[in-house]
């Protein structure tokens, strides 16, 4: 075999074995990467979607800023939009709480966790329309209302303790 | 030589239970809250709500009670509830003319007890 045929032959093994074990080894750990970011992402989320609540919360308890409340109620309506791009098909483990009865055996989210986003949804505009009405007493009310339907609700069925 | 060490492994050690105490109790928060019913007629139909909203306070199934710790506490799926105590207001609404018109509500003080502070990485 000539020294020309024989580099060619080895730059084409050389090739495939690249190919491979870009399949083997990188698209896993790429995979594995989304998972985590996303993992991650749902986390600080989950704190923002939170201190919004807790601000609302501090400005009802104090009467104050009744424009920043609509601001924080509308940003909670909105935030729940993004509830099922959060959860994408595998992400739980490493640390995180969700119990895999968010999917079905097909890895797509359950109807029964969509109805749970539309419930945020629903209680979330309720608060909106509450907060743009501006009484302090009834805004209160729904907050709470909101936090035990909405969250707790989507807590107790999709949480786990640990 | 021996007591000085015997003192200082005392003390060590009462420092490590104080300081696992701190630990504990900076993860736990207890909150006071108020719940006043709506107004009533007569002093009995307010307590009789106010017993009512407390019992389902003290099982964990009033939403307001339960929404508020999950403000608080949103990390705990397990926050425990405590009637204290239930008061009695009366009001002399603007068309109130005699003792008659008196109107009562009743305010049910309960303690909200949940963990503040699990692994931020709990979601």
């Amino acid at each position: 075999m000539l020294l020309s045929n024989k580099i060619s032959v080895v730059s084409i093994i050389s090739w495939m074995l690249l190919i491979v074990s870009h399949f083997i080894f990188v698209v896993p750990v790429s995979a594995d990467t989304d998972r985590k970011a996303i993992m991650k992402y749902r986390q600080l989320w989950m704190e923002i979607k939170g201190q919004h609540n807790q601000a609302i919360r501090l400005l009802v308890k104090y009467q104050m800023a009744p424009n920043q409340l609509i601001s924080h109620a509308e940003t909670l309506a909105e935030m729940s939009d993004d509830m099922l791009f959060l959860f994408p098909p595998g992400s739980l483990g490493g640390g995180s709480r969700a119990l895999p009865t968010i999917w079905d055996n097909n890895g797509k989210i359950t109807r029964d966790f969509i109805m749970q986003t539309e419930i945020m949804r629903g209680e979330s505009e309720k608060l909106v329309a509450i907060a743009r009405a501006g009484n302090y007493k009834t805004i209160k009310k729904q907050l709470f209302t909101y936090a035990s339907k909405a969250c707790r609700g989507c807590h107790m069925r999709y949480r786990g303790e640990d | 030589m021996r007591g000085i060490f015997l003192n200082i492994h005392s003390t060590a050690k009462v420092m490590l239970v104080l300081m696992l105490g701190l630990a504990v109790s900076a993860h736990a928060l207890e909150i006071e809250s108020v719940y006043e019913t709506e107004i009533f007629t007569s002093e009995e139909f307010a307590h009789k709500r106010a017993t009512t909203v407390g019992l389902d306070i003290d099982r964990g199934t009033f939403d307001i009670a339960i929404g508020e710790a999950s403000v608080e506490c949103p990390e705990d799926n397990f926050p425990k509830f405590k009637v204290l105590r239930i008061g009695i207001n009366s009001y002399w609404l603007p068309n109130s003319v005699d003792a008659e018109d008196k109107m009562y509500s009743a305010t049910v003080i309960y303690t909200i007890n949940c963990d503040v502070a699990r692994t931020s990485s709990s979601k």
